[in-house]
């Protein structure tokens, strides 16, 4: 995967080499576009439809499109393909299990002018619980492309998180999602679990770690459901601390997930969460200043990692 | 099957018995018992999944599953759930939660028309169902899409759980709703087979738009003292009102 392509135009581009050998394949829209999807409309008109600003009825049809046989993707901004849905998503998606991947544009707080309506902070916790459903909160392209050929391949719902723009690559081409995560970088002193964009704050944070004496390492959980527990707790039993890091609220995030799997081993692995509040975020800037407002930029991170372990 | 269990939802279930009768027993629906799995067969969601006893009964009576299931009604492991299940045979979609099997419905049509299959999509839903935003959602993508394969039916019993849809949050003027989201609007008695079945008839000879048939029913249709009483949305005849019920709807014993 080329380091310049923006993560979209590797989804949708992907999703166009996938359609012509299927013609099964279908998009809908929720008046959400990307450059590369306005080719994918142009090379399959009859499979491109922008249902309109209306969710509830994009999951509807998706899961109607789906019994009639075709495979079916769903595209728009992340809280709404989630929250405002969530019923659509559980009751025609989830619980008849239909092959339909939802196509979430912009995680956390990509858009993090926008305020809390586009602050997708909580989706992950709302969807968790969802019967069959595959969730993905891939990190950089290489992932994201990953993520989007398993979903195309399952029978059942599944959930993609997807970033938008060119960000830098954290996994080599020769990836292996069996386990829905990767230790990117290995150590046994530190661990630094992240999940999504944030990974890039933790790749700069295990750098700060490192240059100041703490063997760190990094684990990239790329696909948040199903995760295989056992491999993951085996990763993490090699560790002293682990320290999760999530653009998201700690209620149904990874943290709560990996201190539920470290709980139930009957083991002792000191962990602490990083995350957001469970507050409505009313600061407007870039993603990168509200990250550093809310400690979850890798300079913040640094100090409260160094903070808790002195 | 309500009085064994002690719950259900009678009222409804008896205000679109005929409009059941007319679609599985009338030659209106294409599906059959031995090819329920049939690519061709027409599709028919049972969107107010609440009203699922007169659903039981008359998939029964077609033989897609044995009437000896409708004495487990209400018993505990039974198949016969309070709300519709697609895992029993006959049924396209399980339905409880309202306002979703339209938008379902407007997927499947949607996908017989890209993939070039002839099928029928039916949709019922009740009156009250209208009142969640996404039936219009769906109407309004059906409409401008011209989803001529799709019927829709509405129950309109003009009775919610507490009260009259007239007193409640005024629906009307109903039909002319429907037409302004693009759709064939065909009114019709509810319980009168002819002219139910010259109504279904003439949905499935539009070529222009997606049909919605506006039933005029009551609730709980054939039982004199449940007949427009809004008690009778989900109470339970026993007793001396159950004999009364079973003896005007002319059933054995």
């Amino acid at each position: 995967m080329k380091s310049d392509t923006d993560l979209r135009d590797a989804i949708f581009n992907t999703l166009i080499e996938l359609s012509k050998d299927d013609c099964s394949t279908v998009i809908l829209v929720n008046d959400q576009s990307a450059f590369s999807l306005e080719s994918f409309k142009r090379k399959f008109p009859d499979r491109y439809i922008n249902v309109g600003i209306a969710e509830q009825n994009i999951i509807n049809i998706s899961a109607g499109l789906a019994q009639s046989g075709m495979k079916v993707y769903a595209y728009g901004i992340t809280n709404f393909m989630s929250l405002r849905c969530a019923e659509q998503i559980m009751v025609n998606l989830c619980c008849l299990n239909l092959p339909v991947t939802i196509l979430a544009s912009g995680g956390g707080l990509t858009y993090a002018a926008d305020g809390p309506t586009h602050h997708s902070t909580l989706d992950i916790s709302v969807l968790r619980g969802m019967p069959n459903l595959t969730i993905y909160n891939p990190s950089d392209c290489v992932a994201t492309c990953c993520s989007l050929l398993e979903a195309h391949n399952l029978k059942s719902p599944s959930y993609i998180r997807i970033e938008k723009g060119v960000l830098p690559i954290i996994h080599s081409s020769d990836f292996d999602l069996n386990d829905g995560f990767i230790e990117v970088r290995k150590a046994n002193d530190i661990a630094i679990v992240s999940t999504g964009h944030i990974g890039h704050e933790a790749v700069k944070l295990c750098n700060l770690l490192q240059d100041s004496g703490y063997m760190t390492g990094h684990i990239d959980v790329i696909r948040l459901k199903p995760i295989n527990e056992i491999a993951l707790l085996k990763k993490l039993r090699k560790y002293q601390r682990v320290f999760v890091v999530e653009e998201q609220v700690p209620s149904g995030g990874l943290s709560d997930f990996i201190a539920r799997i470290i709980l139930e081993s009957g083991e002792i692995i000191p962990l602490k969460g990083l995350t957001l509040p469970e507050e409505p975020i009313y600061f407007y800037g870039s993603r990168e200043w509200l990250r550093a407002k809310y400690k979850l930029n890798a300079d913040a991170l640094y100090e409260s990692v160094v903070d808790h372990c002195s | 099957m309500i009085s064994q269990a002690g719950h259900g939802h009678i009222g409804g279930s008896l205000s679109c018995a005929d409009i059941l009768t007319c679609l599985y027993f009338g030659g209106i629906l294409n599906s059959k018992s031995d090819s329920c799995k049939d690519p061709s067969r027409d599709r028919y969601i049972h969107s107010k999944g609440h009203a699922c006893e007169v659903l039981y009964a008359v998939l029964s009576r077609a033989k897609f599953f044995p009437e000896y299931l409708l004495d487990t009604y209400g018993n505990d492991g039974t198949l016969l759930g309070g709300h519709v299940d697609s895992r029993l045979p006959g049924i396209e979609l399980s339905t409880g939660s309202l306002g979703n099997g339209l938008g379902f419905g407007v997927g499947m049509a949607l996908g017989a028309r890209l993939q070039g299959h002839k099928y029928c999509t039916f949709v019922m839903m009740g009156d009250g169902e209208c009142y969640e935003g996404s039936i219009w959602e769906a109407a309004s993508f059906a409409g401008h899409h011209k989803l001529e394969n799709l019927i829709g039916i509405v129950d309109r019993n003009r009775e919610i759980t507490l009260s009259n849809t007239e007193d409640c949050n005024a629906l009307e003027p109903f039909s002319d709703k429907w037409k302004a989201f693009g759709w064939h609007v065909i009114n019709a008695n509810g319980h009168d087979y002819s002219c139910l079945d010259r109504a279904f008839v003439e949905a499935k000879a539009e070529k222009n738009s997606p049909s919605v048939i506006i039933a005029e029913t009551k609730k709980g249709k054939g039982v004199s003292f449940m007949e427009d009483e809004v008690g009778w949305h989900h109470r339970v005849p026993q007793g001396d009102l159950l004999a009364q019920s079973k003896r005007e709807l002319g059933m054995d014993n």
